[in-house]
């Protein structure tokens, strides 16, 4: 029998499995967008958590102030997020290429910062309201669990983008250049492809799986203005262990590290803070270059 | 905590410690709701007890006959979570704009300067602070033995407290509201958010100065 497996319930080792996929498909969203914009741009984009504030609060606006609803914010605010994302690239963070990757540090971490600071000032930090769609209010009650329909659909809404994203790097000609470009931007540019163009958009792209997952995001957490730096570390955490600017690296190491994560919250709350932290010690002491057997050239 | 639940004769059924702070509580808000547990008691503030919350209604805890008890929630956090989310939740509170004339003035002041309803934080800062200088008014010094003196001797009598006493152990003693936020339905405007369910006198919140842990001087 079941009834009590290593002291648990099933019921809750079940549930908390589940959950785990859960958290594990934001880690995903975010680390792959993170990925994206390492392999092209070589910036370590630390203001990738306060677009994914963004995109939550898009959502938020969207759906208050133009009646445009949840399931239009999930293609308009990672399109309105993008473009901002594309200004900043060309205004911004253009400038820093091929310096040091401490100024990128600086710059992103700044521009979080800044971000962060213009909407507590304009929405206090206890944030803003936002509900479910009424389509995806209510659950299903699996046995072991009772699963919020919301929570699946992050799951499938995670896997399509991951999993598009994937078709676009492995099986387009734009995927082609963009791999070229995480090899070698001036070769690649030397066979006459717009270069900045590609990271313009490459970074847009980042900035808009960012935004794509604080809409995931804004029915289930509190869309407040620094919901985004919670998460940033334990993103990038992700993204060392999976091979910086690896997009495969990310997804999969993005959905176990929900797992590892979401297990060690049943049998050692306190250290769930922290475990990520520890695979990445241990995967950097190992495997410098991170889990991805490819070894990326260094710019 | 549990020293008072099991006091009242209650039960601790478990208890979880989540890292801090949290983004997403629902591993322990499945624990909680496997506990079986009449109410769950979220010793949490700000952000984490408002994603605590949003976790417990999204898994049917709340409509499965659980409740849930925030020890430290404050309006503003029931203004972000939404009427629809944190209805039916239970709250102590030390200062309500809603409760009279007097409070409801003061309030609207504060409302005017920053656009959002006061907590008991805020209006208890506003009433400590004038209770200090009121304290300094009436002795003609700064000096801190001889105003604290005089604090402790004034009782404390505006919009936040009644007769609110500083006492030796420096609790200040004043009454407490046990609240519960409203349904949708039955909140008429904006920032309408509690029902006063009892009036927790002074004494029985703060406990009497002689079961006092404060050190008294």
């Amino acid at each position: 029998m079941l009834t009590d497996l290593l002291g648990f319930p099933p019921q809750v080792l079940f549930g908390q499995l589940l959950l785990c996929l859960i958290n594990g498909a934001f880690y995903a969203v975010l680390s792959l967008g993170l990925a994206v914009i390492f392999g092209l741009l070589n910036i370590v984009n630390f203001a990738h958590g306060a677009l994914y504030m963004l995109g939550a609060f898009a959502t938020v606006g969207l759906t208050k102030w133009l009646g445009i609803g949840y399931w239009g914010a999930l293609i308009f605010a990672p399109i309105i997020v993008g473009v901002f994302g594309i200004l900043l690239e060309r205004l911004l963070l253009r400038r820093l290429a091929g310096v040091d990757h401490l100024y990128g540090l600086l710059l992103t971490f700044g521009l979080a910062l800044v971000i962060e600071g213009t909407f507590v000032k304009l929405f206090g930090s206890s944030g803003v309201p936002y509900s479910a769609p009424k389509e995806l209010i209510g659950g299903v009650n699996l046995g072991f669990m009772f699963l919020p329909w919301y929570r699946g659909w992050v799951v499938v809404a995670s896997l399509i983008v991951c999993i598009g994203t994937w078709f676009l790097f492995e099986k387009t000609k734009i995927g082609a250049y963009l791999r070229a470009g995480t090899e070698n931007l001036r070769l690649l540019q030397a066979f006459g492809v717009n270069v900045p163009l590609l990271t313009t958009l490459a970074y847009g792209y980042g900035v808009a799986l960012a935004a794509f997952a604080g809409v995931l995001a804004a029915p289930i957490t509190q869309v407040n203005p620094l919901m985004g730096s919670n998460l940033i570390i334990v993103v990038f955490a992700v993204v060392v262990i999976g091979g910086m600017g690896s997009i495969m690296g990310a997804v999969i190491t993005g959905l176990s590290m929900g797992v590892i994560e979401g297990l060690t919250k049943v049998f050692w709350p306190e250290a769930s803070s922290t475990v990520i932290f520890v695979v990445m010690a241990i995967v950097l002491v190992l495997r410098p270059a991170g889990c991805e057997l490819t070894v990326k050239c260094s710019s | 905590m549990s020293k008072v639940v099991e006091a009242e004769g209650g039960k601790v059924v478990g208890a979880a410690k989540h890292p801090f702070p949290a983004s997403d509580f629902s591993s322990f808000i499945l624990q909680a709701q496997a506990s079986g547990a009449k109410i769950i008691g979220l010793a949490n503030a700000g952000g984490d007890t408002i994603n605590a919350i949003k976790a417990a209604n999204e898994f049917g805890v709340v409509a499965a006959g659980q409740k849930t008890a925030g020890l430290l929630v404050f309006l503003t956090d029931v203004h972000a979570l939404g009427l629809e989310t944190a209805k039916g939740l239970q709250m102590t509170v030390s200062f309500y704009w809603d409760l009279n004339d007097e409070t409801r003035a003061w309030s609207q002041k504060y409302y005017e300067l920053t656009g959002k309803m006061p907590t008991g934080v805020q209006a208890g800062t506003y009433s400590s602070v004038r209770h200090y200088l009121k304290a300094i008014e009436a002795t003609g010094s700064d000096d801190t033995d001889t105003v604290l003196a005089k604090m402790r001797e004034m009782p404390v009598n505006d919009m936040f407290a009644h007769n609110g006493v500083l006492r030796s152990d420096g609790r200040m003693v004043h009454d407490m509201y046990l609240a519960e936020v409203k349904d949708p339905s039955s909140s008429s405007k904006p920032w309408d958010y509690l029902n006063i369910v009892r009036t927790i006198p002074g004494e029985e919140a703060f406990g009497p100065l002689s079961e006092s842990a404060c050190p008294t001087k």
